[in-house]
């Protein structure tokens, strides 16, 4: 059986803006396998931001084909791929991006609610992934009452919620300070070990960079790169 | 968590909701207190109207209404009114003579032209507002108490006649005095005969003050010669329903008993007079208009509110979205807050409705300061003017506001359910 979780072949994506064409991505090729932790680098507008849209089925690629746990995004409808980043796919954003009426309990129960899990459960995982993320303490305080790096937290057990089988994190630590951040990578590097999560990373942090098992150099909407390292934290 | 996360972005930004539903509330309880007022008055003027000259249905010769002639009378007045007295759902009725003559007295020169109704006094008694207006004497025939309280012993077994008060100071007469009417009466004679003022009566408007005389339905009889017969019979029913089926029942009771066809007409009161009929239905769409013309305005707030919403949420939106969360449940959770918007402005503008209705329902609201009562259609109309408290007053516009309020979202609200996530976070402002 297969361990390819993403896969893009030859993917392009091409925005207009009036009469000028930019080729934000030149038929990128990707395989990303289970349990692996990978930063696509690269400076703005290297088209990191367009592959991961794509890779989360929030973008439609010109051409090329994009497949998650090797099922097509490609004539998808609109509800077929929110179910798919309900089940398959979890976010972690640059500015967090909670919901800020919920408590950060509440901001982790909510994709399971949307998948129906009953109430047993979704209070059994909830408080298994925040006590993970080292917030136990805080599940019922909402988001204004939180710094950057606990709102980042809750982010990041959110996305791990629902056992998915890719978290695309956007910048993760872009909003935060290095030491905040740092921590940040060595919680989702433990999760990564612990429950075999992939994580693929945008980052142009080299301390990300660096903390990636694969480093991926994305360049004029190409791969410029793609090594292994031993990834570490610093 | 649709309806919890509903309600507290509902209260994020609590100004701003607080004067959205303060203004739905407000307007809402406007709209009330208006309904409540116009329909009041409506059946305040119906029902003056009703017992005054016209009643809930009239009985006349078939071509009196159209020649006004005095020579157009129904026979056998007597039994006409036993008749029609004894039909069902009649709960009081006037028989009545007309006449077109001037009064005179001897203490002045002047001659007044006025209307001269003949009625049975102890018929109209049942039947008329007007006796509330008597300000002294009595109701045409004197009650003992009257004369005790004033009234000059000689006007006992005499005719007496119910003036104006302004009729009585043109004329310079008092309770007891002597007058003269003239008037055109049946088959081109002319009728003169004395009366003694036996009650003196203030309705506010001049049509009645200065124009009309009242007297007693047998003397007039008695003085034109013409016997037991009448212009005008009028009906008070229970109730203004159904007015078409009571007017074809005393028809068919008349029919019955002998009064052969064409001699008498019986007729539902906006048969007689359409012009009020149109009035009273104009009134009604002029709520249709005032309907309208709140929920504009009202619209105008919510669409603010609830595009601001949508503006300063589109990131989260698109968060959502991005999360897993399918279109209908956005449109679902702008909707809820919609809701409960409109159900807490409801709420509210039930509560200051009914606060404002109370009070103009029992208190009424007096215009005399800026106007007099008027005469309208043979009626004296009041100028304390009444709200009604009834269902309709609350249910109609509650129902209008709410709907309206919850209308008003589906546009924000459809908007939401289109957003493509990507754009929705791209284009969005903060979340926090």
């Amino acid at each position: 059986m297969s361990n390819v979780i993403v896969e893009t072949k030859q993917v392009t994506r091409v925005f207009a803006s009036g009469d000028v064409e930019v080729n934000a991505l030149r038929g990128v090729d990707l395989r990303v396998e289970l349990g692996e932790f990978v930063a696509v680098a690269g400076p703005s507008g290297s088209g990191k931001t367009t592959l991961f849209n794509l890779i989360g089925g929030l973008d439609t690629p010109t051409g090329g084909e994009v497949l998650i746990g090797g099922a097509a995004l490609s004539g998808m409808k609109r509800k077929e791929l929110s179910r798919l980043r309900l089940d398959k796919i979890g976010f972690v954003f640059q500015a967090y991006n909670l919901i800020p009426v919920l408590t950060s309990y509440e901001n982790v129960e909510y994709p399971l609610i949307l998948k129906g899990i009953g109430a047993a459960e979704r209070k059994r995982k909830v408080e298994e992934l925040l006590s993970a993320v080292g917030l136990q303490e805080m599940m019922h305080r909402r988001p204004m009452q939180m710094s950057g790096g606990q709102q980042q937290r809750v982010a990041i057990a959110r996305s791990l919620v629902c056992d998915p089988v890719v978290v695309l994190a956007d910048e993760p630590t872009a909003n935060v300070d290095s030491e905040t951040g740092a921590a940040l990578l060595e919680l989702m590097r433990k999760l990564n070990v612990e429950k075999q999560t992939t994580f693929l990373f945008s980052t142009h942090d080299p301390m990300v960079m660096k903390a990636a098992r694969r480093l991926i150099r994305l360049k004029d909407g190409a791969i410029e790169s793609d090594v292994r390292q031993d990834g570490e934290i610093s | 968590m649709i309806a919890r996360m509903a309600w507290r972005n509902l209260w994020r930004n609590q100004r701003r909701t607080t004067l959205t539903i303060a203004a739905i509330s407000l307007g809402l309880g406007v709209l009330i207190t208006m309904v409540s007022f116009m329909d009041g008055m409506m059946e305040m003027m119906m029902e003056q109207i009703a017992r005054s000259s016209v009643g809930h249905i009239q009985l006349h010769q078939p071509e009196y209404l159209e020649k006004k002639s005095t020579n157009l009378f129904m026979q056998d007045g007597e039994k006409l009114a036993a008749i029609v007295a004894d039909v069902d759902r009649v709960k009081a009725i006037s028989s009545r003579l007309l006449f077109s003559g001037s009064i005179r007295s001897s203490l002045s020169s002047t001659v007044r032209v006025v209307q001269v109704i003949a009625v049975d006094p102890e018929r109209e008694r049942e039947f008329s507002g007007l006796v509330d207006k008597v300000i002294a004497g009595g109701f045409v025939v004197p009650p003992p108490e009257s004369l005790e309280g004033g009234a000059p012993l000689r006007v006992q077994g005499r005719k007496g006649i119910l003036i104006g008060k302004k009729l009585a100071e043109q004329l310079k007469v008092e309770l007891g005095s002597k007058v003269r009417v003239d008037c055109a009466g049946f088959q081109g004679a002319t009728t003169a005969a004395a009366f003694y003022v036996t009650g003196i009566l203030r309705t506010g408007t001049d049509a009645f003050d200065k124009g009309v005389a009242m007297v007693a339905l047998r003397d007039m009889q008695e003085v034109t010669g013409a016997g037991d017969v009448i212009h005008e019979l009028t009906v008070m029913a229970d109730s203004t329903e159904n007015l078409d089926v009571l007017a074809a029942t005393i028809q068919s009771k008349l029919a019955a008993a002998g009064f052969a066809e064409g001699t008498v007409v019986v007729q539902p009161w906006y048969d007689v007079m359409p012009e009020i009929k149109q009035m009273l239905d104009m009134s009604g769409a002029w709520s249709g208009v005032l309907y309208m013309m709140m929920m504009i305005v009202l619209s105008a707030g919510i669409l603010t509110t609830m595009y601001m919403v949508v503006l300063e949420r589109k990131r989260e939106f698109g968060v959502q979205l991005a999360l897993g969360t399918r279109s209908s449940r956005l449109f679902a959770g702008v909707m809820l807050e919609a809701l409960y918007i409109a159900g807490l402005a409801s709420a509210i503008g039930i509560a200051v409705g009914a606060v404002s209705v109370a009070y103009i329902s029992t208190r009424g609201i007096d215009l005399s300061g800026f106007m007099e009562g008027f005469e309208f259609a043979g009626a004296f109309i009041d100028n304390i003017y009444r709200g009604t408290a009834t269902a309709k007053v609350f249910v109609e516009p509650t129902v209008v506001v709410f709907v309206g309020t919850v209308l008003c979202a589906l546009w924000p609200a459809l908007k939401v359910a289109r957003m493509q996530a990507i754009d929705a976070i791209k284009q969005g402002g903060t979340t926090n």
